[in-house]
């Protein structure tokens, strides 16, 4: 039969040891809690919120989009007019995709645009969060 | 079979204090009560420790045979078994337990001595020594407050007894030695539960702060962080679409595209005609301004060929 006074006796410090590790880490996790009060929202979500937003825009203006890769958003019109509309139907949509760079718009023939018609290219940045 | 017979029959020259004949023999009593002594001795920091040598208490030695670490934890347990039976307390109980392999006259398995207010020294060393010689068959080891511990080897086996007895003259050779103990016996009982309490007391309070700070970050709170929302494009990067809207190509100077990029902003691309072929340029349309910026020639196109190469796309 076992002593449980022996039984203890050296676990008891390595128990002890691991205990404290563990009460440090718990701690500190609790003051990460603290220092960071407010709960992280989902990126992803927002990401798809504001994608959709802006293309929904750019479809009242008369773009098609299309995603190329996971953060470019692509928007044609095969529209070649050349008018004031024109160009502020463009910057309307830049200013209107909150979190998309604008990153190219082109207006003109295939040979320089890859399109005849408009072209425009915008990236996602994630924004911050506060 | 008290005592006193027990030494005598294994003893033979043992009578007690009095001869076979009756007359009284008078013991040279040389093993006489230690005092405690400190000694200094400088550890390998240079750091002096001091180290108090005094008697043990009381002395319990015993004998288990067999090698395997069963035999050992059962060593163990018969240790505090006796411990316990002879009611020691658990304060200042020290314990050694030796492993005797190639003894001649013991078998291999593993030896312990247990200790009651000793000064951490152990007599297994000298005792093994001693028994070693078929003629040594029993051990003195000396105890606090003038008691004795007589360990004998018999059949193999080892068993201890503490008596007020001396031991007689010719059994001084048989005393163990005060000061050659080696300092290998450990403490029986942790005397001490502070660090294993706080640590508990530690993991306990890391809990509840976790819990706490959980209940305040996802229940009282309940707050999620808001986005800022950023704009890219920028001001001096408007379009001046008046300007723009008005551009009408001619013969000479056509347009064939209006484009906007991050460095640049706003700008058109012409082809002119020159003498030889078509040069393309490029003259940006500024907010504000009404007129475009002095053109920059992109590339030529000489007459008959298919094209240069694009400096801008």
């Amino acid at each position: 039969m076992i002593n449980k006074n022996q039984a203890f006796k050296q676990e008891r410090f390595y128990i002890s040891v691991i205990l404290t590790v563990i009460s440090v880490a718990f701690f500190a996790f609790a003051y990460t809690l603290y220092l960071n009060p407010k709960q992280e929202p989902s990126y992803e979500e927002k990401k798809k919120e504001d994608i959709a937003n802006c293309t929904k825009f750019a479809g009242f203006k008369g773009f098609k989009h299309r995603m190329v890769g996971r953060s470019n958003v692509e928007l044609t019109d095969d529209r070649l007019t050349l008018d004031v509309k024109t160009f502020s139907d463009a910057e309307a949509v830049m200013l209107a995709c909150s979190n998309l760079e604008p990153q190219l718009f082109c207006l003109g023939v295939e040979e320089y645009c890859g399109i005849s018609g408009k072209k425009m290219v915008l990236t996602y940045e994630e924004p911050k969060a506060y | 079979m008290n005592f006193i017979e027990r030494i005598k029959e294994k003893i033979p020259f043992f009578d007690g204090g009095n001869t076979g004949s009756g007359t009284p023999v008078k013991i040279e009593e040389k093993p006489q009560e230690k005092k405690e002594v400190v000694t200094s001795e400088k550890n390998w920091l240079g750091i002096t420790t001091e180290k108090v040598e005094h008697l043990p208490g009381l002395i319990f030695v015993d004998f288990k045979p067999g090698s395997e670490d069963e035999v050992k934890k059962n060593a163990k347990s018969d240790i505090f078994q006796k411990v316990e039976s002879m009611a020691w307390g658990k304060k200042g109980v020290t314990y050694r337990i030796y492993h005797v392999v190639g003894h001649p006259r013991l078998d291999d398995g593993y030896l312990y001595e247990v200790q009651q207010n000793g000064d951490g020294g152990s007599y297994i060393e000298q005792m093994l020594d001693f028994f070693k010689s078929p003629k040594n068959d029993y051990f003195w080891v000396q105890c606090a407050k003038s008691k004795w511990a007589l360990v004998e080897l018999k059949n193999g086996f080892i068993d201890t007894s503490i008596t007020t007895i001396k031991p007689i003259k010719d059994d001084y050779s048989r005393v163990g030695e005060y000061s050659k103990k080696p300092n290998k016996m450990r403490p029986l009982y942790v005397d001490s539960y502070a660090f294993f309490y706080i640590s508990v007391m530690l993991f306990f309070g890391s809990l509840i702060s976790v819990a706490f700070a959980s209940m305040f970050k996802y229940v009282w709170l309940d707050e999620e962080e808001k986005f800022v929302d950023n704009n890219y494009y920028q001001p001096k990067t408007y379009v001046n679409a008046d300007l723009l809207g008005q551009i009408r190509g001619s013969y000479e100077k056509r347009p064939v595209a209006f484009r906007y990029n991050k460095s640049k902003g706003w700008h058109v691309v012409f082809e002119e005609r020159r003498p030889g072929g078509i040069a393309v340029i490029e003259q940006r349309a500024l907010p504000g301004k009404q007129e475009l910026s002095a053109p920059v020639e992109l590339e030529f196109i000489a007459e008959g060929s298919q094209g240069g190469d694009s400096n801008d796309q």
